[in-house]
């Protein structure tokens, strides 16, 4: 078939064989084709699953995060993209090529690694024309890349140095520098800003986003800093337990989560147990400890009578003095205040309910306004409330 | 800030003393002497030794025919180490610990051990022949034995295991992400290996081939029992100069000249690369380049990588057709797994003939032709029974306790001050320390005899152990060092602050956590002692040998079944030490698993 085909010819191939030879039609609608596309791509070690069928697919010019916490598969996926590990099912397309079986040098793509991965015994400049040589580009062509890239990255002078002799910051930009320099279909970045301290590593997220956006690269960025992932990303692609939660927009993720694991691992988030009571529209009513009834949005199917956890953000959450009960459109709770901790710009108050569980409030700072102590009702809008199923 | 700071360098100093003034007493002094007296004529000073060097031309082919053979044995042992080198650095789990253990049980196997191994091998009615006779391929026996060809095997596999642990911390601090990072920018295998990952393993590669070639320079049991004369190397000459006629001058001159070889090389060496990589202080990452002639080298050394790059993946592209490669299943596992098999093969090519040497042990023959004859235990009962045997072997054993006692008591406040002090001139001081291993060993041995013989203390045990302590103590330093490396100063603050006085500190703290490492200096320096024929076999007389002394003196008569014996006996006691140090690490590094959760 298409296999015995050489490589030269793949694109008259993909015609006679659009079925396997084609990805997929993207998911998420974008336009034009995607840079990137994985497709049911798993990875098996033994009987474990380093990462179970995930599909996800890159637009031209889109900045994505693989967010999540340690072991949820983001550095497998990763790897898997650059043919540094091969997939147990599922193949991937670099720019319209088929790439699942090609070998690393063989893929159009970059890479950014944590250790920065710079070769010592080689300067900035024959580092950064490494891959440009590859690629059999002149001198000439190459002494000029080598000259721009180092300008875009800002260190011009560092081009005769020994990485050695360059502080953890500019080596950190000698190896963007490398891994861009030959405008490769895909940057792929594994938790670049690692290594580098506070002050430094916001710096650095800014200008490789306005570096990436400038120059409209592809990239995928893989990271477990949170808020790294909603700084920089068009899409977030949360991963958990070997798999991925969720593909979104920082915004939508952090409003419209669509699991209990999204709510609370990006931002912090309240979470009651309770049964639904009724549903219409998609707005719940949940019964907890067998007398409040709190309204929320549904995530997903829920059948009244199921058990159902009501999670709602500390910022959303007002407490007003016990008795309060000017408002009857917001879900209202008692309960009393344990501690007030002032955070700088924010405040946050631990609040126990009636029935002991804890619930966290959160607002601005302010000179005037009286804290809240001792018995209060706890009020939070159905619309900022959420109802998943099952149990926490 | 300035008196704090002095205070740092006096408490080096202070800490390396000891071993300074012992190698300055058994190593140091002893060699000037000795090299003196190559210009000590019948009246006075005179060149008349250099005089019958220059003029004997059988001395300067001896030379360049010792030169000859230890450069190619070195590199042969230098190419069958890199992949075994390269897969121990690259695997992990078990089949690192394998390999590991094969390269030890080498390495601590008896010089005399593996030399006899070849006698059973390659002889006239050994086994090779008698396998090629039985099969028809040959009528006559092949004469193996007694070549060129049978010295660089036997030298080979003495070298082999000492270019391993030379080149092998380089491979091992190396970023592993560098290949796959070169593969991600678009480098074939071919140029990522020859551009990347060879430049970066060449100060170990060197270091491992300068430290073969000068072990083997120095190296007399092999030529002398697997070679014939045309294969006599110096250090043969230098000791029958001396035992049989008794030409101290000539005996100087020829060591001044091997040392000068020696010292050429490492000049040349150090020029090229830089002695520090020697002692596993790693590599200098391109600082070569900071003068305009180092650029020039450097810039020349990366053309001539990137030449093997392109020529390799021309001949790559050649031998596939289009240079398409077929996917490797998990990134190039499948070629990690190949290098594993390769040097796997390599470590049982030096492994397996020592157990040939199990079923010689018990033939009935008198000889040790293959195959052997029957089974009796007569040569084991020989030896138990022997009176010169059993106190060969015990006065060996006090002998080795004694040197790593010595060794350690010296070796190990040197190891502190390089781990922990500021020390001024810090790689000559370094240079110093090593120069045991590093300088030829009959060298340092003549030069220590020379002495010795001067002083009347000639075949006494304690002088023994302390020339024995002289060559361990590199192990010792460049072990405990490393060991040392590894350890947390805050714990030391933390005892302080605790309460604790510095000799509480070392005794409650410190050295329990660095026990592994002070145990296989122990075991390193142990070795050494106990193997060691060079010294003894001018310093060690009479009826007072020790085991190794004693195996060579019967080598030289007939190579015999008892030896076979020995050999088999010596080879089972390696096997139990390296069973019982794991052990015993095993055991401390759980004690401190227990003792930080």
């Amino acid at each position: 078939m298409s296999l015995s085909f050489p490589r030269t010819m793949t694109h008259s191939a993909t015609a006679m064989n659009s079925r396997t030879d084609t990805p997929p039609k993207p998911l998420a609608s974008m336009q034009g084709t995607p840079k990137l596309v994985v497709s049911g791509i798993s990875k098996r070690f033994g009987p474990t699953f380093a990462l179970q069928e995930s599909t996800l697919d890159i637009a031209q010019g889109e900045f994505v995060t693989l967010l999540g916490p340690s072991g949820s598969g983001k550095t497998t996926l990763l790897m898997m993209i650059a043919g540094l590990l091969s997939p147990t099912s599922g193949d991937i397309w670099i720019d319209g090529e088929k790439a699942t079986h090609q070998q690393p040098y063989q893929r159009d793509i970059g890479m950014m690694f944590q250790s920065y991965a710079l070769f010592p015994h080689m300067t900035v400049f024959e580092n950064i024309a490494f891959p440009l040589k590859m690629k059999g580009y002149s001198k000439e062509r190459i002494q000029a890349a080598v000259v721009d890239v180092l300008n875009q990255v800002k260190l011009p002078h560092a081009i005769n140095r020994f990485p050695s002799e360059l502080s953890g910051g500019q080596q950190q930009r000698i190896a963007l520098a490398r891994s861009i320099v030959h405008r490769p279909s895909v940057v792929l970045m594994d938790e670049p800003l690692a290594a580098l301290d506070k002050s430094l590593r916001s710096h650095m997220q800014f200008e490789i986003r306005q570096l990436q956006q400038e120059l409209g690269m592809t990239v995928l960025y893989v990271t477990h800093d949170q808020e790294e992932a909603m700084t920089m990303s068009d899409r977030i692609c949360l991963m958990n337990d070997a798999r991925i939660e969720q593909v979104s927009p920082p915004r939508e993720l952090y409003f419209e989560p669509r699991s209990i694991f999204a709510a609370t691992f990006l931002g912090e988030s309240n979470c009651l147990s309770g049964t639904l009571e009724s549903h219409q529209d998609g707005i719940g009513v949940v019964r907890i400890n067998g007398q409040d009834r709190l309204c929320g949005k549904i995530v997903g199917e829920l059948v009244p009578g199921a058990r159902c956890q009501l999670l709602f953000r500390p910022e959303a959450v007002q407490l007003a003095p016990a008795g309060d009960s000017s408002s009857t459109s917001t879900n209202a709770l008692s309960g009393h205040v344990l501690v007030n901790t002032m955070v700088g710009a924010f405040s946050r108050s631990r609040v126990a309910l009636d029935d002991g569980t804890e619930v966290i409030s959160v607002g601005l700072t302010s000179r005037h306004a009286a804290q809240q102590n001792g018995a209060v009702v706890v009020r939070f809008s159905p619309m900022d409330t959420l109802i998943f199923g099952g149990e926490k | 800030m300035k008196s704090a700071e002095s205070r740092g360098n006096w408490t080096g100093l202070t800490l390396l003393a000891p071993s300074m003034l012992f190698l300055m007493a058994t190593v140091f002094v002893p060699v000037v002497l000795l090299m003196l007296a190559s210009f000590n004529g019948p009246a006075g000073f005179s060149f008349s030794a250099f005089d019958r060097l220059t003029h004997t031309p059988v001395y300067a082919q001896v030379l360049s025919h010792s030169v000859m053979l230890a450069a190619l044995a070195a590199s042969v042992a230098v190419l069958a180490a890199f992949p075994v080198s390269v897969a121990i650095a690259r695997s992990n789990g078990r089949w690192q610990q394998l390999l590991w253990v094969g390269v030890l049980l080498t390495f601590w196997t008896s010089f005399l051990v593996k030399t006899i191994t070849w006698i059973v091998i390659l002889g006239r009615s050994g086994m090779v022949n008698s396998v090629l006779q039985s099969l028809g391929l040959t009528n006559e026996p092949l004469e193996l034995l007694y070549t060129n060809f049978s010295v660089v095997t036997g030298l080979v596999h003495v070298l082999l295991p000492l270019a391993v642990l030379t080149m092998l911390p380089v491979m091992q601090a190396m970023d592993r992400r560098l290949v796959p990072a070169a593969a991600t920018l678009g480098a074939r295998p071919g140029v990522s290996f020859f551009v990347v990952y060879l430049p970066l393993c060449a100060p170990g590669v060197t270091a491992a081939w300068l430290s073969t070639f000068v072990s083997g320079l120095g190296f007399f049991i092999t030529p002398a029992l697997l070679g014939s004369p045309r294969q006599t190397m110096v250090a043969q000459l230098i000791i029958q100069q001396v035992q049989e006629m008794m030409d101290w001058g000539l005996a100087a001159a020829l060591s001044l000249v091997t040392l000068v070889v020696t010292l050429f090389i490492y000049w040349i060496y150090d020029r090229m690369v830089g002695l520090s990589s020697l002692a596993g202080e790693g590599m200098r990452s391109g600082d070569s380049g900071q003068s305009p002639l180092g650029n020039r080298i450097r810039k020349f050394k990366m053309a001539g990588f990137w030449l093997l790059a392109n020529v390799s993946t021309r001949i790559v592209r050649l031998l596939t057709g289009h240079g398409q490669h077929r996917m490797a299943r998990d990134g190039g596992g499948n070629g990690a797994s190949l290098s594993s098999c390769l040097a796997l093969m390599i470590l049982l090519a030096v492994t397996v003939p020592v157990v040939l040497l199990v079923p010689e042990s018990f033939t009935t023959s008198a000889f040790i032709d293959w195959p052997p004859q029957g089974f009796t235990l007569r040569w084991y009962e020989g030896l138990f029974a022997s009176p010169v045997w059993t106190g060969a072997f015990v006065r060996s054993l006090g002998v080795g306790v004694l040197a790593s006692l010595i060794s350690a008591a010296v070796g190990i406040p040197a190891a502190f001050a390089f781990a922990q002090q500021k020390v001024p001139m810090r790689s000559l001081l370094l240079g110093m320390i090593l120069a045991p291993l590093i300088l030829p060993r009959i060298v340092v041995a003549l030069g220590l005899f020379y002495v010795l013989s001067r002083l009347g203390l000639v075949g006494s045990s304690i002088a023994l152990a302390v020339g024995h302590a002289a060559l361990g103590l590199p192990y010792v330093v460049i072990t405990v060092t490393a060991t040392l490396k590894s350890y947390d100063r805050r714990l030391d603050a933390a005892a302080s602050i605790l309460g604790a006085t510095l000799w509480t500190r070392l005794r409650m703290v410190t050295l329990p956590i660095i026990m592994p490492g002070i145990l296989s200096a122990f075991i390193f320096s142990f070795v050494t002692s106990f193997d060691d024929l060079t010294l003894s076999l001018f310093v060690s007389g009479g009826l007072f040998t020790t085991l190794p002394k004693q195996m060579w003196d019967d080598a030289l008569l007939k190579v015999s079944p008892s030896l076979a014996a020995v050999s088999v006996l010596l080879f089972g006691a390696v096997l139990l030490l390296m069973v019982a140090s794991w052990l015993i690490r095993a055991r401390l590094s759980r004690m401190r698993v227990v003792q930080t959760a």
